[in-house]
């Protein structure tokens, strides 16, 4: 990977952000409601307190001098304050980022581990009865959407069987030492996080399928079956080596889903991550924190991107540039 | 004993409700060190021939009957594990298009290696890879290419690192199939080339097949003519083809039209004629003589029986009626 390649793609990384974070900014300040009609609603603030209040939030600067505040307040690592929880806003989000990382972390492992596993057991026996039941249950799964999913899981597994909590990070009041927290939140984890890996394992395991079943008729799988290869070096060193890079474009896609459907499955499974967070502060107006999250999002989505074109330049030799 | 023994092989592919039979009770023989090709239009069971020698037939596709001996190893119904073993060892192969016969994102000396450890897990390393620059040199390929990707290669390079990679584990047997297709014509001359001097050199038998007829007369002591799924004419590269020089001795109308549509640089100036029409669609029975439909000296009785198959020569045989009536 040559220098000026990275370069490039870094600088196309920074103007990307930029883009990004006056968009956030934008849309946050064209929307309807003005947040201290929110914070005013309940008593009669006199002129002199709602001006008060109005210059606390930087409010009276005119919008391209907001907008500049905004950044250069950005670059200082300070992202606002909330209104409703009268903390920054870098706070709030720490508080709730931990948990979503732990979260979406384990349901992205699972789910490529998973998927691409399930995607070459139906792609090595393809057309068979395995094959069949792999892509119909991964559509099935595919099609539901998270919360859907996730309710049911707390049915059966939470409702009906009472072999998992089903709310939560922790059990409320439960004294343990440091292993006793952590089988807890495990056991908490699991159900949220097995909602995410089913709608998205389906996924992976429909794309690695079907990019391998075109990559075993290629002419260098039967050279490699011709030098007298085992099977699994041959679907594993050679099919699926080739058929990495649509796995990887997937993976980048994948970021943007997951992070969508964590605001679905923590809302559901009352797991105090961003998510939720999200979910509160929309129903709450909160924009600073709406606008700090949205922020990290975007962050997230486009460093896997920024990422996934680096491993395309790893996997692929064809498309390195020199 | 011949190297490669192919005795009454059928094979049959499965396509949609009905079957097909590509190869219809083929015998050929491959003797140690020689050469034998095999031509034919596109869809005459050339390809199918070949790749039922190292079991490597697509899924849609049985041999019916038959048997394959390989140096005294009875090929057909053998499992994979002592398949693989003799894959490679015993008989390699030279791909169509080796455009797609690399893998692209493995560098060409690690494909190459990859063959030798497949078959000889205690080769040091330090061995196994100067034997890699060895096979590199001998077809022509520089050392310090030895770590480039296939896209790196010209076509022609990539043939000959095939080629490279094919002789890695010494076979007896060496399969090109249409080693040339899709070179340019100084690329086909040097693989050519290359394969008749590595022929000697590596002691190798080659069953080469194409429809070139100048690439197998380059390359191939004796010549197997396949028309529908049946051979119709064998005999030595000079009984067929003809000395250089000389008029072709082919027998069989079939290769008489396929030399005929081959232009000869050295011959008289004339408009090649070509040969019209398809070979006949072999899921459907065909009574008599296959080449019938499209023979120019075509009589009642090739529509009905089958021709015997007639010897011309000491080593020449053919199938066809017109040479039972000449020959009565």
């Amino acid at each position: 990977m040559s220098a000026r390649y990275l370069t490039r793609k870094l600088a196309t990384l920074v103007v990307t952000l930029y883009v990004t974070v006056s968009f956030n900014f934008l849309l946050f300040h064209v929307l309807p409601g003005s947040p201290i009609q929110l914070l005013a609603r309940s008593g009669h603030y006199d002129p002199a307190a709602r001006a008060q209040l109005i210059k606390l939030f930087g409010l009276n600067h005119p919008l391209l001098a907001q907008y500049f505040i905004y950044l250069r307040n950005m670059v200082h690592g300070d992202l606002g304050f909330s209104y409703v929880y009268r903390k920054p806003v870098t706070t709030v989000l720490g508080g709730a980022i931990g948990n979503t990382l732990l979260l979406v972390g384990t349901a992205t492992l699972v789910t490529i581990l998973v998927g691409v596993w399930l995607g070459v057991m139906a792609a090595s026996r393809a057309h068979s009865l395995t094959d069949a039941s792999i892509t119909v249950t991964s559509l099935a799964l595919w099609s539901m959407p998270d919360f859907f999913t996730g309710m049911i899981l707390i049915f059966i597994c939470g409702v009906w069987t009472h072999v998992l909590p089903i709310s939560g990070l922790v059990t409320p009041g439960l004294v343990t030492g440091t292993w006793g927290h952590i089988v807890d939140v495990g056991r908490h984890l699991i159900l949220p996080a097995l909602t995410l890996t089913f709608v998205n394992a389906a996924e992976f395991s429909l794309i690695s399928r079907n990019t391998l079943v075109d990559v075993m008729v290629e002419d260098y799988m039967l050279t490699a079956r011709a030098k007298g290869l085992q099977r699994r070096t041959i679907v594993w060193r050679h099919a699926l080596r080739n058929a990495m890079l649509p796995i990887v474009t997937a993976t980048a896609l994948y970021v943007g889903m997951i992070l969508g459907g964590a605001i679905q499955v923590e809302t559901v499974f009352s797991w105090p991550g961003m998510g939720l967070l999200i979910y509160n502060s929309v129903v709450q107006r909160d924009y600073p924190v709406l606008e700090g999250c949205f922020l990290l999002f975007a962050i997230a989505v486009i460093a896997t991107n920024f990422i996934s074109d680096l491993l395309y330049q790893v996997l692929d030799p064809r498309v390195r540039r020199t | 004993m011949s190297l490669l023994e192919i005795d009454n092989l059928s094979v049959d592919y499965r396509v949609g409700t009905g079957s097909l039979r590509a190869v219809d009770h083929v015998s050929l023989r491959i003797e140690a060190g020689e050469a034998l090709g095999v031509v034919g239009e596109s869809g005459c069971g050339k390809t199918s021939l070949g790749l039922s020698v190292p079991m490597l037939l697509p899924g849609n596709a049985t041999i019916s009957s038959g048997s394959i001996k390989l140096a005294d190893h009875e090929l057909v119904g053998m499992n994979e594990a002592q398949l693989n073993r003799l894959r490679w060892t015993a008989v390699a192969f030279v791909f169509q298009g080796a455009m797609n016969a690399l893998n692209p994102v493995q560098r060409v000396d690690r494909q190459i290696l990859e063959a030798i450890s497949a078959h000889d897990s205690h080769a040091a390393k330090e061995e196994s890879s100067q034997r890699v620059l060895e096979l590199l040199d001998l077809v022509g390929i520089a050392p310090a290419r030895a770590k480039s990707y296939p896209h790196e290669f010209s076509g022609g390079m990539r043939q000959r690192a095939m080629i490279a990679m094919a002789l890695a584990c010494r076979p007896s047997l060496l399969i090109a199939d249409e080693p040339t297709t899709a070179l340019d014509v100084i690329s086909q001359a040097q693989i050519l080339a290359l394969l008749s001097s590595l022929r000697r050199s590596e002691d190798l038998s080659v069953l080469m097949i194409s429809h070139d007829l100048s690439a197998i007369k380059r390359v191939c002591d004796r010549i197997v003519v396949m028309y529908a799924g049946v051979v119709v004419e064998t005999g030595t590269t000079e009984q067929v083809l003809g000395r250089r020089g000389e008029s072709a001795l082919a027998a069989h109308p079939y290769t008489q039209a396929l030399i005929g549509a081959h232009p000869d640089l050295r011959g008289e100036r004339v408009l090649a004629p070509g040969l019209a029409g398809h070979p006949p669609d072999l899921s459907k029975p065909i009574t008599g003589c296959r080449f019938a439909d499209r023979c120019p000296s075509a009589m009642s009785v090739c529509r009905e029986i089958v021709p015997p198959t007639v010897t011309i020569s000491e080593g020449h045989t053919a199938s066809c009626h017109l040479l039972k009536k000449v020959g009565a």
